[in-house]
């Protein structure tokens, strides 16, 4: 499988780019660059230069700084998001599926609820009632999110169910914990991971574009999304305030897309996921 | 007399990079009005032969070489739509998974229609008509029920004999089986290979089985072709494969098949 | 003498919800009652869908009977204790129709039949792989082909690891859930031979579950016939079945294919 997922060049492209990021935003604080909250309005402004290499902001903070520590926010966020998602989700699911009966049902139309509404404006609400910051948002986005993976969780466990392995392995007197270690989640994992991969740009979208409103991380804290919302006023005389974050974003929602789909079409070829990933 | 088919130094490869040879040099024929099984274990390249008739080869695998005639003209190289046609005219194909054949959210009716839609253009009552005489060839007297039903309502056997029904209906003169029985029971199976061969004989059709059990070829062949490691061993009239098979492979089905039939036969129940 | 293990008037429902109608009750099971004896080979036979499977299974532990019960060695299965239950897990063993799907694609050959080893007798998983490779031979295969992973096994191969894990926790009852069903015909006969091997070899009790009554004729000591959700009638040999067993088994035996051409089929 791993071999025949780095054949691809999208694939190679869209990992390198994102070990770049990653190694950027992990190693933020020892690059030697400028504090992305402090102020300076004497700088404010100010092009492209050897003191601040891709200029600075209204406040004359380092726009490179700001775009460095974004990463971490948004990335880090959409990493809570889905650990988040990935233990309380697999759990829901898995319950649902192999309980079955009454406690399925009652799973599944407590997901419906969350189903029926678009998941963005789900989350402004959540945010309304919670409060604006980042924590929020992330509880917020993992609110909007959980029933979709339990729901595909479920689906999955369904199909586990009746597997002859999951059988035989009760026969050959494998129980509880070690049925699930040994058998159900290497079969689900991957399924999983690839649902989650293709997602991380939607969710980066998401965290994003609440702050962009003003309803995620609050300013001074660098992000993304705040970084767009800040630099909207002067879009006509400072249009790569803009420009850099909207970039950033594009090139790791799309790196994280292509590396879910070359994830999707390795598992496939090896025949583990079935036709549940669309 | 002249073959219906007749299918010459086939090769068929995987398209991938270094190309696995998975049929070489197979030859043989089908006889209008006659059986043709297709026996083998299981990677003898025998679905694939057969399959590679209508140009129905699986992704990732191709054909490399030799020719196939069917009533005397070439239709291995023929562009797709030709034989797209053919295929809805001509030559017809029975799977072995029948639940897999079957789109499990639509109705019988709209798999039929869709069958022999893409085929012919026919009025509404003229469809209907076409669909109930095929339903009931294959012994389902109340057609419209069929008709109404989900593929998960049937059983296999009967999905089977729905999907035998929608290959007769496009009236073909050769009929393509892969392994038409081998999810069913024998009872089933008994039933499905029945009407296939009182079709062959009241259509004077011809059919191409393959099979992995000699059983089958003993009840519906009138020649059978022996496949082993992607190449034909053996070819004869079913009688003297039966009674004398040369090919270590051949030797093997027929005693595969005779220890399987022994014990029934040692305990007096009637052969 | 008590059966070693018995099914005593067992009766199951399958709810069908929103297929013909929401909630439409399936009764699979109508009071089915088979008992198989200590080192019998019993051939449980009926077309598909009569229910055979789902009885092999609530024999298995697998599913809870909804009526009726299940004896182990004189012992209701439901009521037994965490100990007992064990006992019983490791002594009923199973080998299923589906090959490929009845192992999982992760493991080894040696850690598939390690399974039950590290269950049933707390080993670690290093000695079970270990232990699995004599049980390899005796099914016919290579000792190293427990480093193997399932698809580099064929169809016949992969059976025989089945086997193989039944045979491991030294059982004294094996479910054989249409085992050859799935193979083809000179992988079938090869397989079945190895069962009778391990039949004379072990004196197992066997439950052979099928509806290829050829299969059946060969190995079973009594052939119990599956009709409706209940034991039509069970007869020593499918011969004496077929002077018994009515309508169903008639037809069964004259859908049979001819044992050569232009014979006529089993009466």
């Amino acid at each position: 499988m791993s071999t025949a997922l780095l054949q691809k060049n999208t694939v190679r492209l869209s990992l390198v780019l994102l070990v770049i990021v990653g190694a950027v935003a992990v190693f933020a604080p020892w690059l030697g660059l400028p504090d992305p909250e402090e102020v300076n309005l004497a700088e404010k402004l100010a092009p492209s230069g050897p003191g601040h290499l891709l200029g600075t902001d209204h406040l004359g903070r380092d726009v490179l700084a700001r775009l460095v520590f974004g990463a971490r926010t948004s990335i880090g966020s959409v990493f809570a998001i889905l650990l988040l998602i990935a233990l309380f989700s697999t759990l829901a699911g898995s319950v649902a599926g192999f309980v079955g009966g009454a406690v399925d049902s009652v799973i599944m139309r407590i997901c419906d609820i969350f189903l029926t509404f678009p998941t963005l404006i789900l989350a402004m609400f959540f945010v309304g009632i919670l409060g604006t910051g980042l924590t929020n948002v992330i509880l917020a986005i993992f609110l909007t999110h959980w029933a979709w993976y339990a729901r595909i969780v479920r689906g999955i466990a369904l199909s586990l169910k009746s597997r002859e392995y999951i059988l035989a392995a009760k026969v050959a007197g494998t129980r509880g914990f070690s049925l699930v270690a040994r058998h159900i989640l290497p079969a689900m994992a991957p399924q999983v991971l690839v649902l989650a991969t293709l997602d991380i740009g939607h969710m980066m979208l998401h965290v994003a574009g609440l702050s962009f409103l003003g309803l995620g991380v609050q300013p001074p804290m660098p992000e993304w999304g705040v970084m767009i919302g800040d630099a909207r006023q002067f879009i006509w005389t400072e249009p790569q305030l803009m420009l850099y974050p909207g970039l950033a974003i594009f090139i790791v929602v799309m790196a994280f897309n292509l590396l879910g789909d070359g994830l999707r079409d390795a598992l496939d070829r090896s025949g583990m996921l079935e036709e549940r990933v669309r | 007399m002249k073959a219906l088919l007749e299918v010459r130094g086939l090769e068929i490869e995987t398209a991938a990079r270094p190309a696995r040879e998975l049929v070489r040099g197979a030859s043989f024929s089908v006889f209008a009005g006659e059986t043709t099984c297709v026996v083998g274990a299981s990677g003898s390249g025998k679905s694939l032969s057969c399959l590679s008739v209508p140009g129905l080869l699986p992704p990732g695998v191709r054909k490399t070489g030799g020719e196939v005639r069917f009533r005397g003209e070439r239709i291995d190289n023929l562009p797709k739509e030709a034989l797209r046609r053919l295929r809805g005219t001509a030559i017809s194909m029975v799977m072995q998974n029948p639940m897999s054949c079957f789109d499990p959210v639509f109705t019988i009716k709209s798999h039929f229609l869709e069958t022999i839609a893409a085929h012919e253009r026919l009025s509404r009552r003229e469809a209907d008509e076409k669909m109930m005489s095929a339903l009931a060839e294959v012994g389902f007297d109340d057609g419209a029920k069929i008709l109404a039903a989900y593929p998960f309502q049937l059983s296999g056997g009967m999905l089977q004999r729905v999907m035998l029904a929608m290959a007769l209906s496009l009236d073909p003169a050769l009929l393509i089986a892969d392994e038409p029985t081998s999810d069913l029971d024998t009872v089933a199976q008994a039933r499905v290979l029945d009407l296939m061969d009182a079709a062959r004989r009241g259509r004077n059709m011809g059919v191409l089985l393959v099979t992995h059990d000699f059983g089958v070829a003993a009840k519906m062949a009138s020649s059978i072709v022996v496949m082993d490691g992607g190449q034909v061993v053996e070819t004869g009239e079913a009688g003297a494969i039966f009674a004398a098979p040369v090919h270590e492979s051949a030797k093997a089905l027929v005693a595969a098949h005779e220890k399987l039939c022994a014990p029934l036969a040692a305990e007096g129940v009637e052969v | 003498m008590t059966a070693l293990l018995s099914a005593v008037d067992v009766q199951r429902f399958y709810r069908r919800g929103g297929i013909f109608r929401r909630g439409e009750r399936l009764h699979v099971l109508k009071g089915a009652t088979l008992e198989i004896g200590r080192g019998k080979a019993v051939g449980l036979v009926g077309r598909s869908g009569c229910g055979k499977s789902t009885l092999g299974r609530i024999l298995l532990g697998l599913e809870r009977p909804d009526w009726g019960s299940v004896f182990f060695k004189g012992k209701d299965i439901s009521a037994k204790d965490g100990g007992e239950f064990a006992k019983f897990r490791k002594s009923v063993q199973v080998v299923f129709q589906n090959v490929q799907g009845s192992v999982n694609p992760r493991m080894t050959a040696g850690e598939i039949i390690g399974e039950p080893l590290r269950n049933f007798f707390g080993i670690s998983k290093r000695e079970a792989v270990e232990r699995s490779r004599p049980l390899l031979e005796q099914v016919g295969l290579k000792g190293s082909d427990a480093d193997k992973f399932p698809p580099h096994f064929s169809g016949g191969e992969l059976q025989r690891v089945c086997i193989a894990r039944a045979l491991a926790p030294e059982p004294e009852v094996i479910v054989f859930d249409e085992a050859v069903s799935s193979l083809d015909m000179v992988v079938q006969a090869r397989v079945l031979e190895l069962v009778q091997k391990i039949r004379d070899e072990r004196g197992l009790a066997f439950l052979f579950i099928s509806h290829d009554l050829r299969v059946v004729a060969g190995l079973c000591d009594e052939v119990a016939l599956m009709d409706g959700g209940v034991i039509a009638a069970r007869e020593r040999s499918v011969a004496t079945l077929a002077k018994t067993g009515g309508a169903t088994i008639a037809r069964m035996l004259e859908s049979l294919p001819p044992a050569g051409p232009g014979e006529r089929a089993f009466r």
